[in-house]
């Protein structure tokens, strides 16, 4: 890049120097011929007036009187101008080396602490990268509140809940009107409460709605909340108007349309299609000796949806029997059934304390996003 | 790509500071060479800036949401057309925007001010320099369009959905020409107290400027008022907004400068207003900037919280206007020797014109600032609105209505009151009449009164044609301008007057099929059916609108949640010259029932046809064929 900045350091003071040199001799027009010419041109214009009648004959010859008068307070004695010397070549000189100097001085004061090349403005960095940037970042504008956010969304996708309710807890205390943090710490902490919503979250989420009562995003989580209270008809009524808010070709609106359908089979007592995922585990004899206290926790989540489990199973490793089913039984909230999942990722976790919020020593494998309607076999090998 | 914008901007500034430095430099040793460097390095800047404005524009029709400003303000769904206008669509870009004209009017100066001599036009440039050095600066330290992000988000958030409309696309640019544009006769009268001289150049080229940049203010606000009557769902189209009046001071004191130039010009008198009005304009044009950008007019408090953006403009304002007082204190002998003009005359009738226009700006600078003063000293939040306009300005503007209309039968320097009554008198008879008889047609004297104000303005401008015709005089483009002009005025007021008097607003409560009628209207609701745009959902009302129980058209307003969960109203209108049928949809209230908001709105497209007229006049006076000729033999 700087290449391209020293060519338009260049270019520009080429630019000026042509015009420099090729200026030849002092064609000035001084300010008295132009005033002169002026001063015809008014006393013409005087007569004009006088001729339409604008001005009587007494105030016509005062004010060609005064148009003279003028004049000879305009004219100026006539100074000498002089065309480019060595003091003036050495001025311009001085400039165009200034000019260089200074834009480059100017632009390494400002210029940003990272600068994404061109491949890398469409390439999504990993979850790690994210969260280094964002902290090297926050460190010198700790106040920015949508930083503070962002942060707080890439540690719940890395499943550090605990530290993402404090990233959200810095954006809300900078700014407690920004909707999506009010939903995404609601979401937060309702997931370090077992996906609990009562309490703060559901008052986070309240504050969100009266801010913006047709926020889709806040709307959606109001309608889960809604679920949890199972007040079915007010999620229902929650959700349209979610539905609603969304543009044409939004990807959400799918995920709403089939949630309505599926809560409306639920309020109708209509029987649910069942959809299930057959998840097949290859543990090396490494594994299944050392960590065969452990927890073994499977479970499946929307690609593009919330980050919470849709269905989830856990049983000690030792008891794996070679397969495990996920199935409407083993469905986390009422809300979000196992086949209103298009698209999923079924995770595979090993943890020593079992614990939902993902710890240190834990090891977990993703899946590549596999279409859940299809009751698909999901294979993994872990050595 | 991005840094290559970012370090043209960078470059723009040096370029601004080269304008100032070698040429001033030039102008102290008599060096010609270096005097006439002002003009590339003006161009050069303005490629740099424009440079910097295409990349940035590029960033947001590709998406980059690296560039914060982009990503605040843009999203993927956005339509390219928006995506281009968002480039502007808040603070950062708009003020690369405000950069961008402003060196195009440098550079308009130096393209055509040829008639100008070299020093002079270099002195002016030199000024212009000197603004773009303190925007530059601001642009750059506290407004980076330019800042990147440090995680590359997938999306960006949405660009405010107020903006989102082809109205307020235009609005801003021609706004800002406007504004920007005051700083062309600032330059002239600064440059004019430097060199120490008030002479005819100054007045005669700086005439033009000014008339352009008014039309452009003009159609600026015109534009906006449009914009706020169709898509803000009130139906109105002036709020007495303080970001509104921070357009309309500058408008109010540009229109006493082209009047004050006319007469500083022909007849040399009226320097020292010409001079004040010239620096005012420019300074309330700074404040107007510093009253938007600040966050000042969000609460004073939210200003104090972030004060650096805020705090540089006032600076900047106080440098300007101080540094610009200290001059003219300076240069007070070159006001000695004016023209004298009698109490009955043209200047007399321009001197009234000049001294309303200040006490309207004034009255409208106190209701502005006033409540940020009470709240800043924490003496309570009040809200200044329409009834203290109303009652303030209008009563100062209405003599300059009738005055305008009779000051071009004034004979410059002097003249006999009697000479002009009997001019006149004929056509006061006839209006007379007419009038009385209005009085017996509406019974609403503000209507009677915006008539009779039409009718004299027009009556009386009419009347100035023929008779000049008859005289055989030659009818100029400034005279033709001032007529268009004037008119447009009368247009105006007759628009706003009876839009406002006669105007039926309701506010109601419909259920699918009931039925309501207003000024003989019928609308029956007919109901309301889920909206899905590219960017935004939400829902569209149909409501049939008949008279007489003929089925007349359907309107459709629209009730839009975009994708940053704003609500947006996007009334149904059917428009004609002679009213307005405005329909918008409000909330839900209850199944199958909405809440509506219905206007008839008699005569409202006159108020921004009478804008449009003004301006039209304004651009005919500026290229006025004296304007075009040669000052040089």
């Amino acid at each position: 890049m700087i290449w391209w900045f020293l060519i338009l350091i260049i270019v520009s003071a080429l630019w000026i120097l042509n015009f420099y040199f090729r200026s030849k001799k002092p064609e000035i027009l001084d300010a008295n011929q132009s005033n002169i010419e002026l001063s015809k041109n008014k006393l013409l214009e005087l007569e004009t007036d006088f001729t339409n009648g604008n001005i009587s004959k007494e105030d016509f010859d005062k004010s060609k009187v005064e148009i003279e008068e003028a004049l000879s307070l305009d004219l100026e004695e006539i100074n000498e101008w002089k065309n480019r010397d060595t003091k003036s070549d050495f001025i311009v000189y001085f400039s165009l080396i200034f000019l260089g100097l200074f834009s480059l001085t100017i632009y390494q004061t400002l210029a940003p602490d990272f600068v994404p090349k061109s491949n890398e403005i469409s390439k999504t960095p990993t979850l790690e990268e994210s969260e280094q940037k964002l902290r090297q970042f926050l460190q010198d504008n700790p106040n920015d509140d949508e930083s503070w956010r962002v942060l707080g969304l890439t540690l719940f996708e890395q499943g550090k809940i605990a530290e993402s309710i404090s990233a959200y807890e810095k954006a809300y205390e900078i700014d407690s009107e920004n909707i999506n943090t009010l939903i995404e710490l609601a979401s937060a902490i309702a997931t370090f409460q077992e996906n609990d919503f009562r309490g703060r979250p559901a008052q986070l989420i309240d504050k969100a709605l009266k801010i913006n009562p047709n926020s889709p995003d806040a709307l959606y989580v109001a309608g889960l909340i809604a679920v949890n209270g199972g007040q079915f008809e007010l999620a229902k009524s929650t959700w349209e108007m979610a539905l609603n808010a969304l543009p044409a070709n939004h990807q959400d609106r799918q995920i709403l349309i089939d949630i309505l359908k599926e809560l409306d089979s639920i309020v109708s007592g209509k029987e649910i299609p069942s959809t299930s995922i057959s998840v097949e585990i290859d543990f090396s004899k490494e594994v299944l000796e050392t960590r065969g206290k452990d927890f073994l926790m499977v479970y499946v989540k929307s690609v593009n949806g919330p980050p919470m489990p849709v269905a989830i199973q856990k049983i000690k490793l030792k008891d794996y029997k070679g397969r495990l089913v996920l199935t409407k039984d083993n469905e986390v909230m009422p809300s979000i059934p196992l086949s209103s999942l298009n698209e999923g990722l079924v995770v595979v976790r090993l943890s020593k304390s079992g614990n939902a919020i993902r710890q240190k020593d834990d090891y977990e494998v993703v899946s590549d996003p596999i279409n859940v309607q299809y009751s698909p076999l999901v294979k993994f090998k872990v050595e | 790509m991005i840094e290559f914008g970012h370090f043209a901007l960078i470059l723009g500034l040096a370029f601004a500071l080269i304008q100032v430095l070698i040429p001033s430099l030039g102008l102290m040793s008599k060096n010609y060479s270096l005097v006439n460097i002002a003009r590339p390095v003006v161009w050069g800047q303005f490629s740099l800036v424009l440079l910097s404005f295409i990349v940035l524009t590029y960033a947001f029709i590709v998406n980059d949401f690296s560039v914060k400003y982009v990503a605040d303000n843009s999203n993927t769904q956005l339509p390219l057309i928006f995506k281009i206008s968002g480039v502007w669509g808040a603070h950062e870009g708009s003020l690369l925007l405000w950069i961008l004209i402003l060196s195009s009017w440098t550079l308009f100066v130096s393209i055509f001010s040829k008639n100008i001599p070299d020093d002079v036009r270099s002195h002016i440039l030199v000024i212009m320099g000197l603004v773009s050095i303190g925007f530059l600066l601001f642009l750059l330290f506290t407004s980076n369009p330019f800042e990147r992000l440090p995680i590359i988000p997938l999306e960006g958030r949405d660009l405010n959905p107020l903006l989102q409309d082809i109205g307020l696309a235009i609005h801003p640019p021609m706004l800002y020409m406007g504004y920007v544009g005051m700083v062309v006769p600032f330059a002239f009268t600064i440059s004019a107290l430097i060199r120490g001289k008030l002479d005819s150049t100054w007045l005669r080229w700086s005439r033009p400027w000014t008339l352009v940049a008014w039309a452009f203010l003009t159609f600026g606000i015109t534009l906006g008022s449009w914009w706020a009557y169709y898509e803000l769902g009130w139906g109105g189209w002036w709020f007495w907004d303080p970001v509104e009046n921070a357009s309309f001071m500058p408008w109010l004191i540009a229109t006493a400068l082209v009047h004050s130039l006319s007469v500083s010009e022909k007849r040399g008198a009226f320097k020292h207003w010409t001079v004040l009005l010239a620096i005012s304009g420019f300074a309330l044009s700074l404040l107007g900037t510093f009253l938007v950008r600040s966050g000042v007019l969000t609460s004073v408090h939210s200003f104090a919280a972030d004060p650096s953006r805020g705090l540089f403009i006032l600076l900047f304002l106080v440098f300007v206007v101080g540094a610009s007082l200290i001059l003219y204190a300076w240069r007070g002998n070159l006001f000695e020797g004016s023209n004298k003009f009698k109490s009955v005359s043209r200047e007399s009738a321009l001197l009234l014109n000049n001294i309303i226009m200040v006490a309207a700006t004034l009255s409208v600078l106190l209701g502005t600032l006033y409540p940020l003063l009470l709240d800043a000293l924490d003496l309570g939040k009040i809200s200044v609105g329409a009834p203290y306009f109303d009652a303030v300005f209008n009563p100062i503007m209405l003599p300059a209505l009738f005055l305008m209309a009779i000051s071009p039968y004034f004979r410059w320097k002097g003249d006999l009151l009697n000479r002009v009554f009997k001019m006149v008198t004929p056509l006061w008879l006839i209006l007379g009449l007419g009038i009385v008889s209005l009085f017996f047609v509406s019974a609403n004297l503000y209507v009677s009164l915006s008539v009779l104000i039409f009718a004299w303005i027009v009556a009386h401008s009419i009347q100035l044609v023929v008779k000049n015709i008859r005289n055989n005089a030659r009818l100029s483009g400034s005279f033709i301008g001032m007529i268009i002009a004037h008119i447009g005025i009368a247009v105006f007021v007759l628009g706003a007057t009876v839009t406002t008097q006669l105007g039926i607003e309701k506010d109601i409560e419909m259920t699918f099929n009931d039925s309501v009628t207003v000024a003989n209207y019928d609308y029956k609701f007919i109901g309301v059916e889920s909206l899905s745009g590219p960017n935004y959902g939400g829902n569209i009302g149909k409501i049939e609108v008949s008279k007489d129980g003929e089925k007349l058209f359907i309107l459709k307003p629209e009730k839009r949640f975009y994708t940053s969960g704003m609500p947006m109203t996007e009334a149904a209108i059917e428009p004609s010259l002679y009213q307005d049928i405005y329909v918008s949809l409000g909330e839900a209230l209850n199944e199958n029932s909405w809440s509506l908001r219905i206007y008839f709105k008699p005569l409202v497209r006159l108020i921004w046809l009478g804008g449009i007229l003004i301006s039209f006049g304004a651009i005919l006076a500026a290229f006025d064929r004296r304007y075009r000729m040669k000052a040089r033999t």
